[in-house]
């Protein structure tokens, strides 16, 4: 009797087991059919009560597993084979599915992309001969140089700098391309998906017109919602890319936006998706073989090159009593001394923090609307930068301070700034409202003038030094798709940008022109 | 011989970084990290990006609290182990841990753990992330850094755990905006997220 209970609990326990395998391959394989680039839900475990993951090999049926590998994109079963390394190996099938994995990533197949052109040819020398046949059609079919009309997918199977590119690309003439993205932007902390998505678009429709090359060709970004690129037929349709929301605050990164993420960051995270690299400095985090240009760049210094070439109307809303009473004056001149008051364009907080002492205030003066903030070098490595601002006690005295900075010998980016900020510190419009006021709106592409509101004014920006947010090079590479052989020093260089002691990486191989600025060239 | 200890005296102590939470943006670099300097567990902060409570000091602590300590470095002893154990495996399939990580979110946190980093979405993230909330709740004394003290009119500079300094705090001069939250400097110790 004994032994049949047990012969008996066995069977039911195999019997469930077998059942939950087989839930589990059928909650597999509707993921997998229903959001592939989904990682973070493929990776998750497979039901409330079963603590397994998808890196349990005994859930990781042949059949699922061959899809995962056809439908999965790479950057995740990269993650999938890095934690099934946690699994023991004397687990079923282990050792061979992590084989498996590896093998295919190490020669990827691509799958959104067109298919190559049918070349009727008998090879004579076999299987080798083929492949590299194959290749060498790829390489022709992504670098064909594409006529109006004509699209291309790229995905980071298909992107040669290995950055996640994720766009669909056109070409509607000579001097105008498109490219599209499809964003997936979830709801959280209070900012719904159809808000963010909205700001997302209106920032970058208004910096559009500044996303130019080098002989004015116009680049335009389209962003669509899954739902519009699922509309499209496959050769259009750009891979969808999933973008979190986080509390506000200065917490965001490039999936997930802070509920008051800037325009200027959002154009930085989604020129990542057109597949530029980051060209900031990277040693911080364990990124030493980074190539870093020497000048700004929206991929170095979004805030610097953003507010340098996208002009904007800022629409300051008061919030406290002072302000009212600033409006309340009806002087144009007073709001324009207090919004500029800390306008002191390349002399920003970060170079104060490291060039500056603290600033001196000194004793109010009687208001004068001609007053304009100005600059003078006091020796050839020192200057002085005077700030005029509107006294919050007496409405009718200004509140001069002064900032001493010093250049030490030899930085001459210091010494540039420096240059500048004597020349052009009368021109420098508002960076951002006034403390008292909160930005109700940013118009992005016009600097207007200022104006008072009823409940507040508006005041320009500063004036844009330039024409355009992209580096030729950056045209160029988003331009050119899949190809690899345009821009090649920007595209080997790119391949540098996340490697360094944080993945063993001892930048040998790098090419030595990253270390210049050729490869922006 | 009194050569070779005046050597040995004036080399400086090699410090390993034994975990750290990090992440980069073009704005700068967040680090919180648990550091072995000559014997010590130090932490070194150059941001309050990552805290779960208020706590205004940037810079290099000594951890007050030995027996919150211990149990904080074991659990790390033992997640470092299958991170080696986990490098063989993949070694033998010919690759490695941190070829695995992808690009895909560069300015998203991580984790190091020793040489190995860790993203987002690795079965190990959320385990480091609790271990995180352990040392953030460590009793930290300040040794050298900065604090902004609590009526936020100061930067307080110290060095070896005594005031040498302080500084007028000027949002406008530190902050990047004028207005809560923003984004301060703290000198050279780091950045000051405040709301």
């Amino acid at each position: 009797m004994l032994k049949f209970t047990a012969l008996l609990s066995l069977s039911l326990l195999s019997s469930s087991l077998l059942a939950a395998t087989a839930a589990q391959i059928q909650t597999m394989k509707h993921r997998l059919s229903v959001t592939p680039s989904n990682c973070g839900l493929i990776t998750s475990p497979l039901s409330s009560s079963d603590k397994t993951s998808i890196n349990n090999s005994s859930s990781l049926r042949e059949a699922v597993f061959a899809e995962l590998l056809e439908k999965v994109d790479p950057s995740c079963l990269r993650l999938i084979l890095q934690n099934l390394a946690f699994e023991p190996n004397n687990k079923d099938q282990i050792q061979q599915h992590r084989d498996r994995l590896n093998a295919h990533l190490q020669t990827v197949k691509p799958v959104s992309r067109k298919a190559p052109e049918v070349i009727c040819y008998d090879p004579p020398t076999g299987l080798e001969e083929l492949l590299a046949l194959a290749k060498e059609t790829k390489k022709i079919n992504e670098c064909r140089p594409m006529n109006p009309g004509d699209w291309v997918v790229v995905d980071e199977r298909t992107g040669p700098t290995g950055i996640g590119a994720d766009y669909a690309l056109t070409k509607l003439g000579p001097q105008k391309w498109v490219a599209a993205l499809s964003l997936d932007v979830r709801s959280r902390h209070g900012v719904s998906s159809a808000e963010m998505f909205g700001r997302i678009n209106q920032c970058i429709n208004a910096v559009n017109p500044a996303m130019r090359g080098p002989n004015n060709e116009q680049l335009e970004i389209k962003i669509l919602t899954p739902d519009e690129a699922s509309k499209l037929p496959r050769a259009k349709r750009p891979p969808t890319v999933q973008i979190e929301i986080q509390p506000t605050g200065a917490r965001s990164h490039s999936k997930a936006y802070a509920a008051d993420i800037n325009c200027s960051t959002i154009v930085h995270e989604v020129l990542h998706l057109l597949g530029l690299c980051d060209e900031y400095k990277g040693d911080d985090d364990g990124y030493q073989c980074r190539a870093v240009p020497s000048g700004d760049s929206i991929m170095k210094s979004h805030w610097t090159v953003f507010n340098d070439t996208i002009p904007r109307q800022l629409s300051c809303e008061c919030v406290s009593d002072y302000c009212h009473k600033l409006v309340a004056l009806g002087d144009t001149d007073a709001v324009r001394i207090r919004a500029n008051a800390w306008s002191l364009g390349p002399v920003d907080y970060e170079f104060r923090n490291k060039y500056c002492g603290s600033v001196y205030t000194q004793n109010q003066i009687p208001y004068n609307r001609g007053l304009v903030n100005k600059a003078q070098e006091t020796t050839p490595e020192k200057f002085t930068v005077t700030l005029y601002d509107m006294s919050t006690s007496d409405l009718k005295k200004i509140f001069p301070m002064e900032l001493k900075c010093e250049c030490p010998a030899g930085d001459a980016k210091c010494k540039a700034v420096k240059d500048e900020v004597i020349r052009d510190i009368g021109s420098y419009g508002a960076e951002s409202c006034p403390a008292g006021s909160k930005e109700k709106q940013s118009i992005y592409g016009v600097r207007g003038k200022v104006s008072l509101t009823t409940t507040g004014f508006t005041v320009p920006g500063s004036k844009p030094r330039r024409s355009t947010l992209l580096e030729p090079v950056h045209f160029s590479r988003i331009i050119g798709g899949s190809c690899e052989q345009v821009v090649t020093q920007y595209n080997e260089c790119a391949k540098w940008a996340y490697k360094g002691t944080s993945n063993q990486n001892d930048c040998s191989g790098r090419p030595v022109y990253c270390d210049t600025d050729d490869w922006m060239k | 011989m009194k050569l070779l200890i005046l050597l040995f005296v004036s080399l400086p102590a090699i410090a390993a970084v034994k975990f750290s939470h990090e992440r980069s943006t073009g704005l700068g670099f967040d680090q919180v990290a648990l550091i072995e300097e000559a014997g010590t567990t130090v932490v070194k902060k150059t941001s309050n990006w990552f805290d779960v409570k208020e706590d205004y000091r940037l810079g290099r602590f000594v951890v007050t609290s030995g027996k919150d300590l211990a149990g904080v470095k074991a659990e790390l002893a033992e997640i470092e182990q299958q991170l080696t154990v986990a490098e063989e495996r993949l070694a033998a399939s010919g690759t490695s841990f941190n070829d695995l990580n992808h690009n895909r979110a560069p300015h998203a946190p991580y984790f190091k753990v020793g040489e190995f980093k860790v993203i987002e979405g690795s079965v190990l993230y959320p385990r480091l992330v609790e271990l995180s909330q352990r040392i953030e709740a460590l009793s930290l004394s300040l040794v050298d850094g900065v604090e902004l003290d609590k009526t936020r009119k100061f930067y307080v500079f110290y060095s070896n755990g005594k005031e040498v300094n302080r500084e007028p705090f000027n949002a406008r001069f530190f902050c990047e905006i004028p207005r809560f939250p923003t984004r301060c400097l703290a000198r050279q110790w780091g950045a000051l997220y405040l709301e």
